[in-house]
């Protein structure tokens, strides 16, 4: 044995060991980095926040809308304020947006307070009026032959003198409720009531939606004549209760007002195929009666 | 005081039977060629290994072994000649091979001459045997005269014994496997107390052991050049003064591997 290779073969041993760990310490930094990885993408995963942009000009006032402002009104309000001020800011625009929410849902619910009263009057109104209107004559007051249903729930349909189109849409958004209150009630108003109870409605029909809810939303579009949209609320009432014969009651009654009388009369046919019920088979008997 | 010099001259290779290591595989391999030779149907006795293991030893030993009660020769290299083979024969029977007659004729002479016994041959490197060669002593041992003990790597042999003339017959195959990681310490250890180096033999561990065997694979001959090589090194270190080689540790042991070649850095 040689000086020369004793010294080669200890260099290449401690070439060889220093060559192992670095393999080894680089294999147990792709280790770690690895586990960090999967760690941090399985345990830290936050949810994006939604972030309600406030309109900054002083004129519009917007509830609960996420509306973007002009962008050179933007850029001019940041470069006016420093950020502390804007959190400021936006948080006392949220508070208002809060206070001004629970002012205009309480006088909602004031509303839908009277509604509900005066629904419940219009519904015994209604049963009075079917029982005095059934031994009447079914045709039309000027005998042209249209026939107009006297079974609906709302007997407020009635064929003006001068037979206008226009007159009757206007007795009909005036609504069985403000009529036979008394007051006298501009358009506006009117609308704005009719819009508050189709929000409440459907607001209470998002909150929990059954038979009853879909149910009211379809009598309340038949009542302001959206047909369409009635059907569509029947429709969903029918899945709730498929044995149940008023969604089917107010189906036929809009056929029947859209001068489908056959198509009612086999909507009924075909819910009696399903169901034996009394209400339907009467129904049947009287929308046959020309 | 450490003389790794005498030591390492221990480890060289060698076949003299006086240091025969009894280790699992050697003693088996030894009982089943002993009992395949005492039984008279194996005529045929193979003995398989990979290169190094110790088939040539065991040949040996059992050859040296087998002499005293009857004839046994070892033939230490396949013989280039057929007729080679009965010179040897007849050489052994301290009878004057004649050159000149027919091969039909020497082999005639040479049942003739060794009829009435069963005689041993033990042939090392059987591998290297050619076609006519192996016919010839598919012959001779059909005669229940001679009894062939063949000794060859274990690739090579596999591809022999599927040859025609050795399929159909009655033949025994032992295979010598390599040393145990136990055995290699006891191996070492027992080597080295023979000649007194118990020092040296307290040098090393089970654990030196083990990456021994772990570097030659179990095999015999790569042991012994190890072990060689690692005494040479420790050797250098203690006449050179250097310290950090004053006992058995990692690097020392790696750079005997590298120095006999069963590693690479490259």
């Amino acid at each position: 044995m040689t000086n020369r290779t004793f010294e080669e073969l200890e260099a290449r041993c401690k070439a060889m060991n220093s060559k192992r760990y670095i393999k080894i310490s680089l294999a147990l930094l792709v280790f770690f980095v690895l586990i960090a990885f999967l760690c941090m993408k399985f345990f830290y995963n936050p949810k994006p926040q939604k972030i309600n942009k406030v309109v900054v000009t002083s004129n519009t006032k917007v509830l609960n809308q996420d509306i973007e402002m002009p962008k050179e009104v933007k850029v001019e309000e940041v470069k006016r304020e420093t950020a502390i001020q804007k959190v400021v800011k936006t948080k006392r625009a949220t508070n208002q947006k809060v206070a001004k929410q629970t002012v205009a849902k309480q006088s909602i619910q004031k509303k839908s307070e009277k509604i509900e009263k005066e629904r419940v009057e219009e519904k015994t109104d209604s049963k009075k009026e079917i029982k005095r209107e059934q031994g009447v004559d079914k045709k039309s007051p000027d005998n042209s032959g249209e026939v107009y249903d006297t079974l609906f729930l709302k007997p407020n349909i009635f064929v003006p003198r001068d037979g206008s189109d226009a007159n009757i849409k206007k007795r009909r958004d005036r609504g069985s409720s403000k009529k036979r209150s008394g007051a006298k009630k501009g358009d506006e108003e009117i609308q704005r009531a009719l819009f508050e109870d189709e929000r409440l409605l459907l607001k209470r029909n998002r909150a929990n939606e059954g038979f009853d809810t879909t149910l009211r939303l379809s009598k309340y579009y038949y009542k302001i004549s959206e047909y369409q949209k009635a059907i569509y609320w029947l429709k969903k009432a029918n899945k709730y209760r498929p044995s149940s014969f008023e969604p089917w009651l107010i189906y036929a009654k809009i056929k029947i007002k859209q001068n489908k009388r056959d198509d009612a009369i086999k909507a009924v046919e075909a819910f009696l195929s399903y169901f034996d019920s009394e209400d339907a088979r009467k129904f049947l008997i009287k929308i046959k009666r020309k | 005081m450490r003389d790794y010099k005498r030591a390492k001259e221990l480890f060289k290779e060698t076949l003299d039977t006086r240091y025969y290591f009894d280790s699992v595989s050697a003693e088996v391999v030894k009982h089943k060629i002993e009992n395949a030779i005492e039984d008279r149907d194996a005529s045929l006795i193979f003995l398989l290994g990979d290169p190094g293991v110790g088939k040539s030893y065991i040949l040996r030993l059992i050859s040296s072994r087998l002499e005293k009660e009857s004839l046994s020769i070892f033939i230490d290299h396949p013989f280039f000649d057929k007729r080679d083979l009965f010179k040897i024969l007849f050489e052994a029977k301290n009878i004057e091979f004649n050159a000149d007659m027919n091969f039909n004729g020497l082999k005639d002479m040479l049942f003739d001459l060794y009829r009435g016994d069963r005689h041993t041959i033990f042939i090392d490197e059987a591998q290297l045997l050619n076609e006519d060669q192996f016919e010839l002593l598919r012959i001779m041992s059909d005669t229940s005269i001679f009894q062939f003990v063949l000794s060859m790597h274990k690739e090579e042999g596999g591809a022999i014994l599927e040859k025609k003339q050795f399929r159909s017959r009655a033949k025994v195959v032992v295979e010598y496997a390599g040393l145990e990681h136990s055995e290699v310490y006891r191996y070492i250890q027992s080597t080295l107390l023979l000649d007194n180096h118990g020092e040296i033999s307290q040098m090393f561990s089970l654990k030196d052991a083990k990456k021994i065997s772990k570097y030659s694979d179990g095999n015999f001959r790569t042991i012994k050049r190890f072990v060689y090589s690692l005494l040479t090194l420790l050797e250098y270190a203690k006449v050179n003064g250097i310290e950090r080689y004053d006992k058995i540790n990692n690097c020392i042991l790696q750079m005997s591997a590298l120095d006999i070649g069963v590693i690479d850095d490259k």
